[in-house]
């Protein structure tokens, strides 16, 4: 049994786009994704991907605003008499409006296009700026720093989805000892196949935070169910997990096969709810629920008064 | 990863556009002043020129015209002031022309300013009214004729304080006031003829001045020389010199007249060879050139003279003379080719001049040379030969010769080679046999003499040109009269010819033959009639007949005196005398002349 350590995780900053969690620097022409606020190269601010992406934008529509000037400066420049450099001028003037007034008026949508325009043009760098992060996680791991690890892994899953930074996470934070303040995370971290280190993660935030089991965890676990029954005390952990399923009608519902398997390993607390759940859904789909819930409570809680009142 | 980020890149572009446009808002910035500091200027100038103010309004349009930010399409106004601008600039150019040539004190630069002046002033004044009168209002105001009229006036003063001044100190190096005084304008004079006037009057006082001077003390070349000087000093001023020409040839006229008089060929020539220097600015009809001319005729007349009479000596000196004025030296080398050939022993002076020769002999047109001397160098034993060829060149020839010099006699034997190609015969006292011959022929393409053949014994005899008899030769043929062949690798014997009997008398007799030395032999040898007959050696020089009886022979000179080279010898009766001069006999000698002694010295 690995020696989990007691940990408290820094908090994540929310954001509505993964996209604002990406900062730059302009000088070393690096991405960033993790709390620092400076370059560590150059010792530069990073600056939001947007906000930088909209100076270029400003940029774009300055430089348009200058070829103009120029040209309009060219055309005075080549006037031979001053109707020519009054028309000239005239000319400049009109066309410099025009511009201003379609910049107003469109200037809102290019800033968008160009910042697609923009992410597109410079996914390889941030690809690698991710993956050079990666590496210093990778260090951490080896120095034991697992929290820092996690805290960098945690970050870099907003932007990379795959099975091996799942499992990177769920194996840094099976060092850890969980606790319910903890922010943890668990349908994020569901890998597409079977993971034995998942399934144990599972275990012990279940403890901590049921809340967590959503449907995905669920179904993972609908899915892996004879896998997981191979794990010490794996009855109990499906039945912990559709305990926590019981938290919606909707879950019960819909993952009631599990639910009735498992029925024997709920709790006392759990089967409760169950029952009063089962009680106010007197409705078709419910029959085999309302069954299973029936005999347990029967065969092991029918001198209990809490459950007489119920069903 | 991208080397510049879109971020960089966008910042470089707009910096850059910036820096551009901020230099094209320089640009326009100059060009907006200016346009419209030409507009106001445009605008003043029609006013001045509305106002009549020529001068005003084309300064004005000028310095708008000077701007080339914009251009204003011409109007007649303008068009008038257009052609005013480089009526002014060309007056400020004069006038800086004017100012620097006279603080140059310059009097060409000057004089081209103001020609170009009056050339301005005429055109001016050809063109419309309005143009004449904006350059005399321009002419006034740079003031160019008051600066030309004082510069001129200040220089008359100074050319004439020059003159005169020249004059008082007697001296005559600087005539730079000739070109001053004659490049004044006539209008500072009074007019053209009143500066020819008074200039001539002024110049041949001068020069009237000047000549006498110099010659009570310099030369005729340094009195002409001056003469020259000035001369071209006033034809560089364009000023005619008729009056100074007739001047200096009164003057030639009188000092080569008078080497004429005394007979001074030296200083004649001197003197015309300087003046006839003057003569590309001499009249043509020039009576000193004439006179000299007419001296110089009779002067190679005399020395054609000389040379009909062989006086090549005196005609060559006449003629070294002359030929300091003209190029005769075409007739001087015919002249010593005349010489040469009429004395061919100046070869042998000419050629080695270092040696006190003996002429053996001359003669011409043998061994492929036009001329030639031998002769003979009785302390070193060398055989010596100077041949002129036909294409003027001159060739020498030297041999050591073994051979007694006491008693060398030299001869040709016409008989032995041919006729153009003779062989010298040398013939000295013997060591086993009364004699040594040594028969030479001279190779002049290889300039060297020939060794043929050389043997001892107590005389021979040609028989033909390679067939001789030879008497007791040491070797083959020894008490024989043998029968020799000349080869060409010498005399091959051939056969016993007859015996050949040797007695004392006969021994004793060339004893005292021999002791009597080989210069009197030639008085009393003869050709054996035959080879057994023979008791002498056949050394009779080629100059005397075999058939003509033995007499007095005297030698013949090139020229009235022993000094002169010998050129042969004639024997007593076989000439003609031609006439006499001071003891000496002028001859016909071989289709030539020559000079023999009246008396002979054996005579006495």
């Amino acid at each position: 049994m690995k020696k989990r350590i007691g940990v408290q995780f820094r908090k994540t900053h929310k954001t509505a786009h993964v996209f604002e969690r990406l900062k730059a620097c302009r000088h070393c022409h690096t991405y960033h994704v993790l709390w620092e606020t400076e370059c560590s190269v150059c010792g530069r601010e990073y600056q939001p991907v947007r906000e930088i992406s909209a100076k270029v934008t400003r940029r774009y529509v300055q430089t348009r605003f200058l070829l103009l000037a120029l040209f309009v400066c060219l055309a005075i420049l080549s006037a031979d008499t001053l109707l020519q450099i009054g028309v000239a001028i005239g000319g400049g003037i009109v066309l410099s409006a025009l511009f201003f007034v379609l910049q107003k008026k469109y200037g809102i949508y290019e800033k968008n296009r160009d910042f697609l325009r923009y992410l597109t043009q410079e996914t390889e760098n941030i690809k690698k700026s991710l993956l050079k992060q990666q590496e210093e996680i990778g260090a951490d791991v080896k120095a034991e720093r697992f929290k820092d690890a996690y805290e960098k892994i945690r970050e870099v899953s907003h932007f990379l989805h795959s099975d091996t930074i799942k499992i990177r996470k769920i194996m840094y934070l099976n060092h850890f000892i969980l606790r319910k303040d903890m922010e943890l995370e668990l349908d994020s971290l569901i890998p597409s196949t079977y993971d034995k280190d998942f399934v144990e993660y599972l275990r012990e935030v279940i403890k901590v935070k049921p809340e967590l089991v959503k449907r995905s965890v669920l179904t993972y676990v609908s899915r892996y169910k004879s896998r997981i029954l191979l794990h010490e005390n794996g009855e109990q952990l499906i039945g912990q997990v559709a305990g926590a399923a019981l938290r919606m009608s909707a879950y019960a519902e819909e993952f009631q096969d599990l639910i009735i398997e498992f029925i024997d390993y709920l709790p006392r607390e759990r089967l409760l709810r169950l029952a009063r759940m089962v009680s106010n859904h007197r409705q078709p789909g419910w029959e085999r629920l309302e069954e299973a819930t029936k005999r347990r409570i029967e065969t092991h809680y029918s001198f209990d008064p809490d459950f007489n009142s119920v069903l | 990863m991208k080397i510049i980020s879109p971020y960089q890149k966008s910042l470089w572009v707009r910096n850059l556009l910036l820096v551009l446009v901020a230099i094209a808002l320089i640009g326009v910035s100059v060009k907006i002043v200016q346009s419209y500091q030409k507009s106001l200027l445009m605008a003043q100038a029609k006013d001045h020129y509305e106002s009549q103010n020529l001068l005003l309004a084309e300064e004005t349009y000028a310095k708008a015209s000077e701007i080339s930010a914009i251009h204003y399409e011409e109007e007649p106004w303008s068009a008038l002031l257009s052609r005013l601008t480089p009526v002014r600039l060309e007056l400020e150019s004069l006038a800086r022309d004017v100012q620097f040539a006279i603080q140059q004190n310059d009097p060409d630069q000057a004089q081209a300013a103001y020609q170009s002046y009056q050339s301005l002033k005429q055109q001016a004044a050809k063109d419309d009214n309005q143009v004449a009168s904006f350059f005399h209002q321009i002419a006034q105001r740079l003031a160019i004729e008051n600066q030309l009229g004082q510069y001129y006036q200040q220089a008359m003063k100074d050319a004439k304080g020059q003159l005169q001044a020249n004059l008082d100190q007697k001296q005559y190096k600087n005539h730079s006031f000739i070109h001053t005084l004659a490049t004044i304008p006539d209008e500072y004079y009074g007019g053209k003829d009143k500066k020819e006037a008074e200039l001539e009057a002024l110049f041949l006082r001068y020069e009237r001045t000047k000549l006498r001077d110099l010659s009570a003390d310099g030369t005729f070349f340094e009195v002409i020389t001056s003469f020259a000087n000035s001369r071209s000093e006033y034809a560089k001023a364009n000023f005619p010199t008729d009056w100074l020409i007739t001047l200096l040839e009164r003057y030639a006229k009188e000092e080569i007249n008078q080497t004429i008089r005394q007979q001074d060929l030296g200083e004649f020539v001197s003197r015309a060879k300087a003046y006839l220097e003057l003569k590309s600015f001499l009249p043509s009809q020039s009576e000193v050139v004439e006179m000299i001319e007419k001296h110089l005729k009779e002067q190679f007349r005399k020395a054609e003279q000389y040379v009909k009479t062989n006086h090549f000596e005196k005609a060559i000196e006449l003629f070294q003379e002359l030929s300091r004025l003209e190029d005769i030296t075409e007739q001087l080398s015919e002249l010593e080719q005349r010489w040469t050939s009429y004395d061919p022993g100046r070869l042998l002076q000419a050629q080695f001049p270092d040696k006190a020769l003996q002429t053996l002999m001359t003669g011409k047109e043998l061994w492929g040379a036009q001329a030639y001397a031998i002769g003979w160098d009785e302390t070193d034993g060398h055989l010596y030969m100077a041949a002129s060829m036909e294409d003027g060149s001159t060739i020498k020839l030297d041999q050591a010769l073994s051979l007694d010099r006491q008693s060398v006699i030299f001869s040709l034997s016409e008989m032995l080679g041919s006729k153009e190609n003779p062989v010298l015969v040398a013939e000295s006292a013997g060591k086993e046999r009364a004699y040594s011959y040594l028969g030479l022929v001279p190779d002049l393409s290889r300039a060297t003499f020939v060794k043929r053949w050389q043997l001892e014994a107590d005389g021979w005899e040609a028989q033909s040109t390679d067939q001789i008899l030879v008497k007791n030769p040491v070797g083959e043929g020894e008490r024989e009269i043998a029968h020799f062949v000349l080869k060409d690798s010498g005399l091959e014997y051939k056969e016993k010819w007859a015996d050949y009997l040797v007695d004392s008398d006969e021994t004793q007799e060339e004893t005292s033959e021999q002791e009597k030395g080989p210069t009197e032999q030639t008085e009393t040898d003869q050709i054996p009639d035959t080879p057994a007959a023979s008791e002498k050696p056949a050394d009779i020089p080629a100059d005397i007949p075999a058939n003509i009886p033995s007499g007095r022979t005297f030698d013949v000179y090139a020229g009235p005196g022993e000094e002169h080279a010998m050129i042969g010898q004639v024997i007593e009766g076989s000439y003609q005398v031609i006439s006499s001069q001071s003891g000496w006999q002028l001859i016909h000698y071989g289709g030539s002349e020559g000079w023999i002694r009246a008396l002979p010295p054996n005579s006495q």
